[in-house]
């Protein structure tokens, strides 16, 4: 399994989270028309997306708040990712050049949004910041305890534990496989990672 | 299009501070957009620019302070209606926020982005007064503040803030109120059980 220095880690899921609020920013300042334009046949409308995110981002931020809140631990200078929370990271992330073949997902249903047109957008991007804002609140936090030392139920079930450095990277991670999305369907100009 | 009640409060508000006149007021509140946010919603994030300035409808909120190396935090303001809200340095100056801005109740608000509110102060010389007014109070609300924090005992602090805000009591989590004060949370705790009001 890799293994980070901790510090760096923070670090750079800190800055992939301060890209993914400059591009929301922008597209904030977008048209409602450009905003709810039909994406392709089948696939998710801008609302949808964060509706999705926004979904995962409630869970997530709380139940790392709450690792947080009791971590009695000290910080250690390395983190050493876990099999299974390095795997879910891997499979749920952007795709890269050099594997552009992802797996497909599918959401389980209670993470599927209504349809695009019962959504507010901008509403669904401002609450999508508010996660943001708060994941960067944790990260900075996250400082302070041994990312290796606490675990963060998953959302489908509370039975598989992530490590909370694995919980951090996974759901930076999903983030940034939609932002993808979100460029792919054109509503974002600006690219976060390469193009294939 | 019609002000609403809030964009009125909001008008009542500034009056006393400088009035703006009616035809400047017509052009300028539709610049002001209803935002409401849930409890707990950090509005502004340490290392981003505050992009607004909020009028408190509804709702409590804290401005805080987290170290570097997030080991220890602080409360710095507290802000409900009818108020300012935002991290106002960050606002003026544009410059990375130092601070986190969260609410802590459900929040109803007015707010004006950066360039809306410079463009109104660059179009009208009342509204610039007002920007000039509003930013001489919060820096002496700042600098009395470090007064009493550097010349008050903890039960002066105490007395003098539960005299000022007496609903905060119920309304905000005491470790804030401590924090706030400077005090010891287990010292705020004792006053509460010790001292009359």
């Amino acid at each position: 399994m890799p293994s980070f220095n901790s510090q760096e880690l923070i670090q750079e899921l800190d800055h992939t989270v301060r890209q993914g609020i400059t591009q929301i920013e922008e597209l904030k300042q977008r048209s409602l028309d450009a905003l709810q334009a039909d994406p392709q046949q089948g696939k998710w409308t801008a609302a949808q997306h964060l509706f999705h995110l926004n979904f995962y981002a409630s869970f997530y931020t709380e139940a790392m708040e709450a690792s947080l809140d009791q971590a009695k631990s000290k910080p250690k200078e390395t983190f050493r990712s876990g099999w299974l929370g390095n795997y879910f990271t891997q499979i749920i992330g952007p795709a890269e050049v050099d594997m552009p073949l992802k797996t497909k997902m599918k959401s389980p249903d209670n993470a599927k949004p209504p349809a695009g047109s019962e959504l507010d957008v901008y509403a669904q991007l401002e609450a999508y910041l508010g996660f943001q804002h708060r994941l960067l609140y944790l990260l900075q936090r996250a400082q302070q305890v041994d990312l290796g030392g606490h675990r963060v139920s998953i959302s489908i079930s509370r039975f598989i534990r992530l490590k909370l450095g694995d919980t951090f990277r996974f759901v930076v991670a999903h983030q940034e496989r939609h932002l993808q999305h979100l460029e792919r369907a054109g509503y974002l100009a600006s690219a976060i990672t390469a193009e294939k | 299009m019609e002000p609403s009640a809030a964009h009125l409060s909001l008008k009542s508000f500034f009056d006393p501070i400088v009035r703006i006149p009616e035809e400047q007021w017509q052009q300028c509140w539709p610049a002001w957009q209803p935002f409401s946010a849930k409890r707990r919603t950090i509005l502004t994030a340490a290392g981003e620019r505050e992009r607004y300035l909020y009028f408190v409808i509804e709702g409590i909120q804290r401005v805080f302070f987290l170290t570097d190396d997030g080991a220890k935090e602080a409360t710095l303001v507290f802000t409900y209606a009818p108020s300012l809200s935002g991290v106002a340095d960050s606002f003026l100056g544009q410059h990375p926020s130092h601070f986190y801005l969260e609410t802590l109740t459900p929040s109803e608000f007015l707010r004006i982005s950066h360039e809306n509110f410079i463009e109104q102060c660059l179009a009208f010389p009342e509204m610039n007064r007002l920007a000039l007014a509003l930013s001489a109070s919060a820096f002496e609300g700042v600098l009395l503040r470090q007064a009493e924090l550097q010349t008050a005992t903890a039960e002066e602090k105490f007395r003098a803030l539960l005299t000022r805000s007496p609903h905060v009591l119920n309304l905000i989590p005491h470790k804030y109120l401590a924090s706030y004060l400077g005090i010891d949370p287990a010292t705020f705790s004792r006053l509460l059980g010790k001292v009359r009001l």
